[in-house]
């Protein structure tokens, strides 16, 4: 239906007031003649209608015969507007220029979304590809997507995939990021596994090698945990690269005692705003230098597609003299740090055996000093040296 | 006479017509004498094959559609597109009603 309006609009329609008469013969003759109506309104005394403008210059002769006196009220459509506004050429070159710089803007690329990265950031994707002629402000005809896509999977030997897909003004980069080899201890090499911390032996799992020590022992850094070097009945010996775990309760701190609250803040801060249109960077302001710089740009968009019109932000900053943490905030700078150090425990270790949390005072501020018994596997991989001459 | 004799022969070829036709079971849509009327609701009505219009008025609109004389009562009707191949009703309709032709 939109399309029958549109059509109506562009090839202009005139509403009319049929009166007087026999208003149904009127009808009956009009479609008769091939004269198309529509939106038939019966008032009072008179019938209001739309018809073609080619349909009302023929309607003189149904109207006549059915007694009916016709009227224009309303005129509709392009050929009506166009002939309001013939002699006004300003319009006509108006409209032609923009026509023509509609026509122009098109040829030329305005916005590029990157999709398909996981490890690689967008940004690491523009460039190289804008390095290979994909980039905003360029002819869309000048760019050889195929090229450029290869071009880039060689540049970036992370990609196992890239391609450009040109969708109006815009485009569209797609890429695949290559797995990486899962990586797997180097058996081929003869190896001990040696103790990485100073603990207890809680469990031994030697799947290859022989187990130098027992549950219960206790061990420090160093020492060793399953040898590479087996012995054969006959008396010689076998080196292989030992695989296991070896399980121990080590003992782990966590003090905030003696935490530096001395801190370096930011000052001297400079910003600066630039207007983005079509590729270009308009400067609103003086430079705020290159120490500490960073910038981003905030383009239009609806979610989907970004439009080549928007605002950069430069921000930058110098560091100040050191300056200490104010007292107040010092329990909460603590209990931060403190917390930190506990997840690093909790996530290094397998099982906390037990914990032991303190709370003591110095100058008014409470601190927190934590003893954890913790479970964890402190064997490493040390290689058995061989010397073969 | 001459013009009886017409209507009698008529007659018979029609009942001739709808006797074959209820034998061999053919929707009663496939019979190009019959208006085709679609309706939305009350709100619009759709009239296919329509001949002409009989009476035109706020109130009611009555359309001559070959074998039948269809009537349409309603407030506010409006005749939103009207042509020999499909005329559109739109407003509030009461009510449809029915007249045999001849």
């Amino acid at each position: 239906m939109i399309i029958i309006r549109i059509l109506r609009f562009l090839r202009g329609y005139v509403s009319f007031t049929a009166s007087g008469g026999f208003i149904e013969r009127f009808v009956n003759l009009c479609t008769k003649n091939r004269i198309p109506l529509w939106n038939l309104k019966r008032k009072e005394d008179y019938l209001r209608a739309d018809t073609t403008v080619k349909g009302y210059k023929i309607i003189r002769e149904s109207a006549k015969r059915s007694g009916v006196r016709v009227s224009i009220t309303k005129k509709h459509g392009l050929p009506f507007f166009m002939r309001a506004y013939r002699k006004r050429a300003g319009i006509l070159i108006g409209f032609g220029f923009a026509c023509l710089l509609v026509a122009f803007l098109s040829s030329m690329i305005w916005s590029i979304s990157v999709s398909g990265n996981i490890e690689l950031t967008d940004e690491q994707i523009l460039e190289a590809f804008y390095e290979n002629g994909v980039r905003i402000g360029e002819f869309k005809a000048k760019i050889d997507c195929e090229e450029a896509a290869y071009n880039v999977t060689r540049a970036l030997p992370s990609l196992s995939f890239a391609s450009v897909n040109i969708i109006g003004s815009r485009a569209e980069i797609v890429v695949n990021e290559r797995s990486e080899k899962p990586s797997f201890p180097d058996n081929s090499k003869p190896c001990n596994i040696i103790s990485a911390e100073n603990g207890t032996v809680v469990s031994i799992e030697a799947n290859i090698g022989r187990a130098e020590i027992e549950v219960g022992d206790a061990v420090v850094k160093g020492d060793l945990l399953i040898s590479g070097i087996t012995e054969n009945a006959d008396g010689s010996e076998n080196l292989m690269a030992a695989r296991g775990k070896v399980f121990a309760s080590v003992r782990k701190k966590i003090n905030t005692n003696n935490l530096d609250f001395s801190f370096r803040t930011q000052k001297a801060e400079k910003n600066r705003r630039l207007v983005y249109i079509l590729g270009v960077e308009i400067p609103v302001g003086p430079p705020v230098g290159e120490k500490n710089a960073s910038r981003f740009i905030q383009k239009l968009t609806n979610g989907e597609i970004e439009l080549p019109l928007g605002i950069v932000k430069e921000h930058s900053y110098e560091l100040s003299d050191k300056v200490t943490l104010p007292e107040e905030y010092r329990p909460l700078y603590c209990a931060k740090a403190y917390c930190e150090n506990y997840r690093d425990i909790f996530l290094q270790s397998e099982e906390i055996i037990s914990q032991l949390v303190t709370e003591n005072k110095n100058n008014g501020i409470t601190y927190f000093s934590g003893e954890y018994q913790v479970k964890k596997d402190i064997g490493v991989r040390k290689a058995i040296l061989v010397d073969i001459s | 006479m001459a013009s009886s004799k017409r209507k009698k022969r008529e007659t018979a070829e029609n009942e001739r017509k709808n006797t074959l036709r209820e034998k061999l079971e053919i929707p009663e849509m496939l019979d190009s004498s019959l208006p085709h009327i679609e309706t939305n609701g009350n709100r619009e009505i759709i009239v296919d094959g329509c001949k002409g219009i009989v009476e035109y008025s706020q109130s009611r609109i009555k359309l001559n559609t070959g074998a039948l004389l269809v009537g349409f009562t309603g407030d506010d009707i409006e005749i939103k597109n009207y042509s020999d191949i499909q005329t559109v009703i739109t407003g509030n309709i009461f009510s449809i009603d029915f007249e045999s032709v001849g």
